[in-house]
């Protein structure tokens, strides 16, 4: 990551050097996108954007995630940045939507504009004194920003009962840490309303009032704590329009026409009927609207495949619990303090229920706590933030019967908008498919972008919920000529290697695509698709995600050809277990082009492990690339893929084919004997061989790790080799204590190496024992009938037989302890004498 | 035993009739006794190592990349890096230190240094203190019980930090402030380089300078016989020793790195850690008794090679110009160099191509002052995860190092509320790494 990192800030400086003796540039690579300015867009108008960043030089295209967006001609300004003329849709979406550039060379990062309903105007300082405030028309937005410790003050105009609506959006924006506070006060400097922080905007913040009298009113925005920058940016929609804080129900049964109310306006409760989409949607709002205009923003609102029930108060009590037949959502209010609101519903044994309980979920003020009661009041379970605040409880039905489920808010608060609902469904499998990240809060190569008559790779992880088993991607969909290779990912495993390869003739484009894949057995019907996060605002405390963006589509797109391309050559022999195994890496470089190449291998199947990267230096055209094994390393044909990074002028990647990797079982086992031997003598170590897979010729097999002043010599065996043996000479100064030796075979075949490590030896050195203090001769003197035929008799024997097998350690241990006892006894009995 | 009919305590007619005086009740005195009493008492006197230059690499130094390579382990374990033969047969070190390896039959290697603290601050406190951190203690650091052991040499201050105090368990702890480290307040990389206060400032004579600090006398003086506190006898014996540090030439030119030769910097090389390590070998020869320094930042989560390629050449080259100057001059048997870090780094190589934290085992390098040369001591197991031989715990570490220094680590200090406490509790001296 942070090579990565640095290799940006490379490509920037290398850029300015570049700018400053303002030779253009073509080639450009691996783009950026740091922002989108202005921040939010009129819908129904023309708008000239800033995309700025980074390599934007070679821009092509604005790719949009959601329709209601026209982009003309790209002018580049520099390379950083690049200006289009956008025609935004008069019906388009109100709020957050999401553009990337595409170049000629790559994708960028995804980054937000807004997009509202009212004409903007821009601050016009000096404005930071209530007497100095700007004028303002009512409905417009300000585009503003906050320097440190400046308050912007705006003067609008209202009649008696007129609503005076503001909404502040500037955390949202995700340009930095910026916590906007806005009040409301007359032409006196009385406050009649303030808001720094809601549930619904959370940072954000919005307020609604019904003007007390005609005359003047005055909008104060500032930072929480008077901070500002240049960086904080803010849009604060000023209007007519209704700004409610809740809706309810806030769901409903998907393709249906559902009435809600929306709460918490100053005008009172406003309802709307609403023919809701056919399917479902993760992200879905309703926006209030009336005369006095559209709300800036959504109130949200949950798509869901049941219908609803609500409750009816009184339900405050077991007795008084609302009836409602399951499957269904129920919906309610924790409408005053210490509302508690009880539901009860029949179900079978052998039910099981997700409960999902959606609150701050759905930006209601509630922290929910739910739980779940036999009917004569027993409890069975409760939660309160299985889900952030929010609670989840499956419910396996015990016993045929009636059963009750209670939510109240953690502290006992109460409130008119403290929206909930209790969604009640079966256990669904859910599959989602995602790019790991490479940068540890950017977005850098979690798009597709494959050079002309190349390839590029990158790791899918995909999220099994409530199910397992192989997964197979569908790879529809692709722009043309762009094809996927893809094994299907095993059961055990959350991350698959997969191959974009473009022909040499597919057409320089992109698109954005629902990239999806599906449990391998058709049978089962699990369908998933891609997911994205990014984050824009990360701080304090704890590296906490302030703003950021999710997003459900996948960028694929072609570039330009690049000077290289890099293959991996197939190994004929298997990776083996406890074994090792140099890749090799083959790198195509284009003639006049030789810059270093880095290669990475993202994916080691499990067990494997390799070198983080490795280059391919200048002048070169193929390196080794190390990999190991270790004891319990899967076995299987698996497919792995290497990629490839070179500077083009920009950080430029090319993957190399999915390549075969066999991993094995290890060919041979040993048993090693543990030696032992004094300084200056000579040791054996013992390995008995059990062959696990026959092989052809002769195996070597050599120690590693051999102390100092310590000599051996490679062996070789054949597959009916049985036992072999080290020799091993020591000296004077060899080192004294234990020793571990790795023990590594290997084996040829079809010319190449399986290389594995066999084992552990150990060797002992120790000092030689001390000469004995008393010379053993005196007592053999005395007695000289007795023992005088043992040493005698038993030099001979050993001397002719140099070649015995050598005792093991345990028995050179026995051997010593009776030697020493031996002694002792002799020792004594001198003593005694 | 407090007898209920009569509303004058025992220990108030102790209070009445005693040593009311002087603040102190008859009780406290005699608790005081009684504490004193209790206490643990070891004569200290100089040890082999007349001094230390305890060098501490900030972060957690990765003893895989450095004195604990293992290169026949896997290649996750193995890491990207390479490892060279050292002087000493069989002995290997990471391929970065170069000049290290050359010297290594001068030095100890500890390769089995473990404790359990993993956090960046803890693990930090044990290797300043040689105690696990506490919360209901403050500990003197090492530097600074060699300043309450020994007191001054010289003139010049027993305690130094280069360039300034690096954290805050190299400070007193519960002992009085005035064992603190005198820090230089500079970097002695810079070409500037300074010390502080060292000299008089500019139109200031020694006659005016006396006529000032008597008019700062009286002031203090009459602090003095209204407040009784510690900061106030601190600072009274901050301005003694700077009084005695600007009187003695000598002193002031342990400070002063152009003193040294050309050839000498060039050998230890002109950067922060040359500069730091050359000024630590002044300021022992001196007379300094502890000199702790840092260099560097060794918490790589990610591209560990990048970063030991980045740091060690400069730290290897001034490390072995320290220890074969200090043995050229004769200095090495009386001065104790040691290299630390809080912990060491993970066994395998993570996602980002770095390391994490790691203290179950990681390594020391202990020279000079009495520790054996050319040694590895202990061991760590083939993927250095754990210990396998001789673990070396936090407390045996410093308990090894007093000794050496003469102190007997079972001494115990009197901290807050009258409680003696051991230098260091429980440890034990290893008789394996002493000559």
């Amino acid at each position: 990551m942070y090579r990565f990192m640095f290799g940006m800030l490379i490509v920037n400086a290398l850029f300015i050097n570049i700018s400053s003796a303002s030779s253009p540039r073509e080639v450009f690579s691996s783009p950026r996108l740091t922002i989108i300015q202005p921040r939010g867009v009129q819908r129904g108008v023309e708008h000239v954007i800033t995309f700025s960043g980074s390599n934007l030089g070679d821009a092509e295209e604005i790719l949009f995630y959601d329709p209601g967006f026209v982009a003309g001609k790209i002018e580049v300004i520099s390379a950083n940045s690049i200006k289009v003329s956008v025609t935004v849709a008069a019906d388009c979406r109100i709020g957050e939507h999401v553009a990337q550039v595409r170049t000629k060379t790559g994708i960028t990062d995804f980054r937000t504009i807004f997009v509202g309903a009212l004409k903007a105007v821009d601050e016009v300082e000096p404005n930071s004194d209530f007497d100095k405030s700007q004028p303002i028309e009512l409905n417009v937005t300000v585009q503003g920003i906050v320097q440190n410790e400046d308050v912007d003050y705006y003067l609008v105009k209202a009649t008696k009962g007129q609503r005076i609506s503001v909404e502040v959006e500037a955390m949202r924006l995700g340009n930095t840490l910026f916590d906007p506070y806005v009040a409301i006060l007359d032409s006196k400097r009385f406050e009649l309303a303030s808001n720094d922080d809601t549930p619904l905007a959370l940072q954000d913040t919005f307020a609604s009032i019904l003007a007390p009298e005609d005359g003047q009113y005055v909008i104060e925005v500032r930072e929480s704590a008077y901070a500002g920058s240049n960086a904080c940016q803010y849009r604060l929609h000023v209007g007519t329009f209704p700004r409610p804080t809740a809706v309810f129900p806030a769901g409903g049964k998907m393709g249906e026409e559902t009435e809600v109310k929306f709460l918490g306006d100053p005008s009172g409760v406003m309802t709307q009927k609403i023919v809701l989409p056919a399917e479902s949607k993760s992200e879905y709002g309703l926006f209030a609207q009336d005369p006095g205009g559209v709300a800036p923003s959504a109130n949200w609102f949950r798509i869901f495949e049941h219908g609803n029930a609500f409750e009816t108060e009184p339900n405050n009590e077991i007795a008084t619990a609302t009836a409602v037949a399951l499957p269904l959502a129920f919906n309610g209010i924790v409408e005053t303090k210490g509302d508690v609101d009880f539901y009860k519903f029949a179900a079978t044994k052998g039910q099981v229920f997700d409960i999902e309980c959606f609150a701050r979920r759905i930006r209601s003020g509630l922290d929910p706590v739910i739980n779940v009661y036999k009917s004569d009041g027993g409890s069975i379970a409760g939660n309160d933030d299985s889900r952030g605040p929010d609670s989840y409880y499956r419910f396996t039905v015990p016993a045929d019967g009636e059963y009750l489920i209670s939510v109240r808010d953690h502290l006992g608060r109460g409130k008119a908008d403290f929206v909930y609902r209790l969604e009640f469904s079966s256990v669904k499998p859910k599959l989602t498919l995602s790019i790991p990240r490479v940068e540890r809060y950017g977005q850098y190569r979690q798009q597709i972008f494959v050079a002309r008559g190349n390839r590029f790779a990158t790791l899918i992880n995909a999220t099994r919920v409530n199910f397992g088993g192989e997964i197979v991607l569908d790879g529809n969909d692709l722009p043309t000529g762009v094809s996927m290779h893809a094994e299907p990912m095993a059961a055990n495993l959350n991350a698959m290697p997969v191959v974009f390869e473009a022909a040499a003739d597919a057409p320089i484009a992109g698109k954005l695509i629902d990239f999806t894949g599906k449990h391998a057995d058709p049978k089962q019907n699990i369908k998933g698709g891609f997911f994205n996060r990014a984050d824009f605002v990360i701080a304090a405390p704890g590296q906490s995600r302030y703003t950021g963006k999710d997003v459900r589509k996948l960028a694929v797109v072609v570039v330009d050809e690049l000077p290289f391309s890099i293959d991996i050559v197939v190994p004929k022999v298997p990776l083996v277990r406890n074994g090792e195994m140099n890749l090799k890496i083959v790198a195509h470089k284009k003639e006049g082009w030789d810059e270093p190449i880095n290669i990475q291998l993202p994916f080691k199947p499990p067990g494997v492990g390799a070198a983080s990267s490795i280059n391919i230096p200048k002048g070169k055209s193929e390196v080794l690339y190390p990999i190991t094994a270790n004891a319990n390393a899967q076995i299987k044909n698996w497919k792995i893929f290497a990629i490839g990074s070179a500077n083009v002028g920009g950080a430029a990647w090319a993957s190399s084919q999915l390549t075969p990797l066999e991993i094995a079982d290890s060919f041979v086992k040993m048993e090693i004997q543990r030696a032992s031997t004094e300084q200056g003598k000579d040791a054996q170590i013992y390995c008995k061989l059990s062959l696990t897979t026959p092989f052809e010729g002769v195996a070597k097999v050599r120690l590693l790790g051999v102390p100092p002043k310590v000599t051996t010599t490679e062996l070789e065996f054949n597959k009916d080799t049985a036992e072999i043996a080290f020799e091993l000479k020591t000296e004077a100064g060899s080192p004294v204590g234990k020793h571990s030796l790795v023990c590594q075979v290997e084996i040829i075949k079809d010319g190449e190496s399986i290389i594995s490590r066999a084992g552990t030896a150990q060797l002992q050195i120790d000092k030689p024992l001390p000469p004995p203090k008393k010379p053993v001769a005196k007592p053999v003197a005395k007695a000289p009938v007795a023992p005088a035929p043992v040493p005698a008799a038993v030099p001979p024997p050993v001397a002719k037989k140099p070649k015995a097998k050598p005792l093991t350690r345990l028995q050179k241990l026995r051997l010593f302890t009776k030697q020493l006892k031996e002694s002792q006894a002799l020792e004594s009995d001198e003593s005694k004498k | 035993m407090k007898c209920s009919d009569n509303r004058i305590s025992r220990r108030n007619v102790l209070t009445i009739g005693a040593v009311g005086g002087i603040g102190l009740t008859l009780t406290d005195f005699f608790r005081i006794k009684k504490a004193q009493a209790d206490q643990k008492h070891y004569k200290t006197k100089e040890g082999t190592a007349k001094s230390v230059i305890f060098i501490f690499m900030p972060g957690g130094m990765s003893h895989q990349e450095s004195f604990d390579p293992k290169p026949l382990a896997p290649i996750e374990y193995r890491g990207p890096m390479n490892s060279i033969a050292t002087s000493v047969a069989g002995v290997r070190i990471n391929e970065t230190w170069v000049k290290t390896a050359k010297i290594a039959d001068k030095i100890a290697i500890c390769r089995s240094m473990t404790h359990g603290e993993a956090a960046h601050e803890r693990g930090t406190h044990n290797m300043f203190i040689g105690y696990r951190p506490s919360p209901a203690l403050s500990f003197p650091s090492m530097g600074s019980v060699v300043a309450h052991e020994f007191g001054p040499r010289n003139n010049l201050p027993p305690y130094v930090c280069v360039p300034n105090q690096p954290n805050e368990f190299a400070g007193t702890g519960y002992l009085s402030s005035s064992f603190a480290g005198f820090s230089l307040g500079a970097d002695p990389a810079s070409p500037n380089f300074k010390v502080r206060d060292l000299s008089l400032p500019a139109g200031i004579d020694q006659k005016r300078f006396g006529e000032r600090r008597e008019l700062l006398d009286v002031v203090n003086g009459h602090f003095r016989a209204r407040e009784k506190s510690d900061s106030l006898d601190a600072v009274d014996s901050f301005y003694q020793r700077a009084y005695s540090l600007i009187s003695s030439k000598a002193a002031r030119e342990a400070f002063d790195l152009n003193k040294e030769d050309a050839k000498t910097r060039d050998a230890y090389g002109r950067n922060a850690a040359g500069a730091r390590l050359l000024l630590a070998r002044r300021m022992t020869e001196a007379g300094v008794r502890f000199v702790t320094t840092t260099y560097g930042g060794w918490d790589m989560h990610g591209g560990i090679a990048g970063g030991i390629k980045n740091q060690v050449p400069a730290f290897d080259q001034a490390y072995a110009a320290l220890i074969n100057d200090l043995d050229q001059r004769g200095l090495l048997d009386s001065t104790l160099v040691c290299i630390a870090s809080e912990f060491g780094r993970t066994p395998k190589i993570n996602a980002t191509a770095g390391r994490d934290h790691w203290p179950k085992v990681f390594s020391v390098v202990m020279a000079g002052g009495g520790i054996k040369k050319g040694i590895v001591y202990g061991s760590s197991n083939a993927t250095a995860s754990e210990p396998e031989n001789d673990p070396l715990s936090v407390a045996d570490w410093a308990t090894t190092i007093y000794h050496c220094l003469g102190i007997n680590a079972d001494k115990e200090l009197m901290a807050p509320g009258d409680r003696p406490i051991e230098i260091v509790n429980g440890g034990k001296v290893r008789k394996d790494l002493l000559v």
